[in-house]
């Protein structure tokens, strides 16, 4: 009845005229970044930052979860109708959105991606709601071992995830774990990597780390391929949007409760981005769904499944974030950077202080609502929407780079953080270039400094016994899984090699 | 594949290794009191340094003298088996192009404080329109100049973000467009 009770005062504070205005800007401006091809919804929560330093802490939350959770939808709109993924986590809806699209049938496919976006959004914001205060009551019992574990699990899930090689992805991942050690460390004091700058000595801010890898090494990956997009299509505003109707829904009813489940539990999981999830809700529908071999055809399984799977994993994603203070993504990481900015750790305390906790409940409900949104969005104003195509990529990459670099500057009036940006923004478009993903090393120098600090609390706590990782229940479970995680990619390598052999 | 692409390919890895090598080497040296039989603040550096260089030489080698077998791969390399799909309809890219843009880039951040925000951010976006192949000047300038009047505008009036106002002539240029703006 609590939650109940809490999640009311949320719903009632989301109608406070700033935190409504937030929410239908973020609405907005998350369908706008995850149409354009380059931009994307990282981008946008990145961006969308700065504009939070001076909103108090609701307002700024909703704006930068609304941003995220449009994201994951508005793609779908270019995906099926001129088969150009805004996103990643859009490829999969052009197997069977375009091909229904091209069948003549382009409002049904609309309508299909609408209902499963707000099924799926709506599924695991439930999930979320009713998981948040016991996965914060367990989370209160984790000691430095179990705490160090979890945040083990997400690095190597992080890694093992890794759509490209698995070195690469490793090598990402120390070098942000590396990034994140630099700076005055907080147990002996002592000055690391710092050579001799005032400026490192405080650190690498991480949301600097974000905002130029993200950011500018996005925008410079783009000035190579030119600011032009060749062969932009003619954008089609008269589309509508057409719903399937009851009996059609009921015939995929176990293709929505397989995506919902999956892409919650995924998103639960750090590193199985909305990208991840959509494409092994695909993947499974491909597998074990009624239909499967008629699946790439233009089947309704093949839109809903994916598009389910994307939009799910969000509330999953704030499930860790807010209960153990653990982002779990990009977007995640800059939601946990403005919680920090105003002054908000998110952990299992921001359930047991009750002014903390209808903060927590706002965002809860500002979810369902962003959900119901942007659907209500999709299906009225998104012809507006996808006319951001019409914008050139040279306007559209100035203003991405002004963003970022006032951006940066705003956080504390100081151009050494313009710098980082740049410098960060470089090493983006090398790791780009090099083929090494960049999520590992973003989450390592954000995750990093967790880590460490609960491995120097165990070893100082245990004596430097390291077994105690392996010891505990709850933590040796988490290293086994980790382990596994990172043996099984391993295993299918060998597999594989040994089959080509025979 | 000839042995001078396959050094050029462990390039990378090598240059990681020296300079993991080289902080591995600072990590050993980090100036703190010692406290008996508790680990310093170089351990875990030290720990993360060791599993790069062991990662970086590993791959030195397989790509120098090693096979051109396939790379071991991540649990999601289902996402590059569509070679059908280009998230967008692009060109090839050009390096020359990202590095002349990288030098804009550092140019503009040196002399973003003496110039000011207003003026130093209208020649950068021209610039960078240019550098990215936009070759329409006139919608080029109007843009650039519109994006900076655009940030001057939200940031100083909206946002309450002191941008730098440059000096000199430049400092009058500024305060000019901010009382234009009617920004006080």
């Amino acid at each position: 009845m609590d939650i109940l009770h809490f999640l009311g005062i949320g719903f009632t504070h989301i109608l406070i005229l700033q935190n409504f205005e937030m929410l239908i800007a973020g609405l907005l401006v998350g369908m706008a970044v995850s149409i354009m091809p380059g931009l994307g919804l990282v981008m946008g929560v990145v961006l969308a930052l700065p504009f939070t330093y001076h909103m108090p802490i609701e307002p700024s939350i909703i704006l930068l979860t609304a941003i995220y959770v449009s994201g994951t939808y508005a793609g779908c709109f270019t995906a099926i109708l001129y088969r150009i993924p805004g996103e990643p986590m859009d490829v999969p809806l052009l197997w069977d959105g375009y091909p229904m699209a091209q069948k003549g049938k382009p409002a049904k496919a609309l309508g299909w991606a609408l209902v499963a976006a707000l099924i799926g959004g709506l599924f695991s914001s439930t999930v979320m709601v009713a998981l948040a205060v016991p996965m914060s009551r367990v989370a209160l019992s984790f000691g430095p071992p179990d705490y160090f574990a979890a945040v083990f699990f997400g690095l190597t899930m992080v890694v093992a995830l890794a759509g490209t090689s698995l070195v690469n992805a490793f090598i990402s991942l120390f070098i942000g774990l590396i990034v994140g050690t630099v700076g005055v460390d907080p147990i002996f004091g002592a000055y690391r990597f710092t050579f001799g700058s005032t400026i490192l000595e405080n650190g690498v801010p991480y949301v600097m780390v974000l905002v130029g890898m993200y950011g500018l090494g996005e925008v410079f990956n783009r000035l190579g391929k030119g600011l032009k997009l060749h062969g932009q299509p003619k954008v089609e505003t008269r589309v509508k949007t057409d719903f399937p109707s009851l009996a059609e829904l009921w015939s995929v009813r176990w293709t929505f409760i397989r995506s919902s489940l999956l892409g919650t539990l995924l998103g639960i999981v750090p590193g199985a981005g909305a990208t991840i999830t959509s494409f092994i809700s695909y993947g499974v529908e491909k597998q074990y769904g009624a239909r499967r071999e008629l699946l790439g055809t233009g089947m309704p399984e093949g839109i809903v499944a994916p598009q389910v799977g994307s939009t799910a994993s969000v509330a999953g994603h704030m499930i860790p974030l807010l209960t153990l203070g653990i982002p779990g993504s990009g977007a995640t990481a800059v939601i946990l950077a403005a919680f920090l900015l105003h002054g908000i750790q998110p952990g299992p305390m921001l359930f047991t202080d009750p002014d903390s906790r209808v903060v927590v409940y706002t965002i809860l409900a500002s979810l369902f609502a962003g959900v119901i949104g942007m659907c209500v969005i999709g299906f009225f104003w998104i012809r507006v929407v996808v006319k951001v195509l019409r914008i050139p990529q040279a306007i559209l990459s100035a203003i991405v780079v002004l963003f970022c670099i006032v951006g940066a500057y705003a956080n504390r009036n100081s151009v050494s953080d313009v710098w980082v940006i740049a410098i960060f923004g470089v090493l983006g478009y090398l790791f780009e270039k090099l083929h090494f993903p960049i999520a590992p090393m973003v989450l390592g120098c954000i995750l990093g400094p967790f880590a460490e600090n609960a491995y120097m609390q165990t070893m100082i706590s245990y004596h430097n016994d390291w077994t105690m990782f392996f010891r505990e229940r709850l933590s040796g479970t988490l290293m086994l899984i980790s382990f596994a995680a990172l043996l099984f990619p391993l295993a299918r390598h060998l597999i594989a090699r040994r089959r080509a052999g025979a | 594949m000839n042995q001078s692409a396959k050094l050029a390919k462990a390039a990378p890895y090598v240059l990681l290794l020296a300079a993991s090598a080289f902080l591995y080497y600072r990590a050993l040296h980090f100036d703190y009191t010692r406290v008996p039989g508790r680990i310093g603040p170089g351990a875990w550096p030290r720990m993360i340094l060791v599993l790069l260089m062991a990662v970086s030489a590993w791959q030195t080698v397989r790509l120098a003298f090693g096979s051109a077998a396939a790379s071991l791969k991540g649990i999601a390399s289902i996402l590059d088996e569509d070679p059908d799909v280009s998230l967008a309809l692009e060109a090839p890219p050009s390096a020359a192009r990202v590095w002349i843009g990288i030098a804009l880039t550092f140019a503009f951040l040196l002399a973003f404080e003496t110039v000011g925000f207003f003026a130093a951010s209208f020649v950068y976006l021209a610039a960078l329109m240019f550098v990215g192949g936009y070759r329409r000047l006139v919608p080029a300038l109007a843009v650039s100049l519109a994006s900076s009047v655009f940030f001057v505008f939200i940031f100083m009036k909206i946002v309450y973000v002191s941008l730098p106002l440059g000096r000199g002539p430049f400092l009058a240029l500024s305060v000019t467009v901010m009382r234009l703006l009617g920004i006080h």
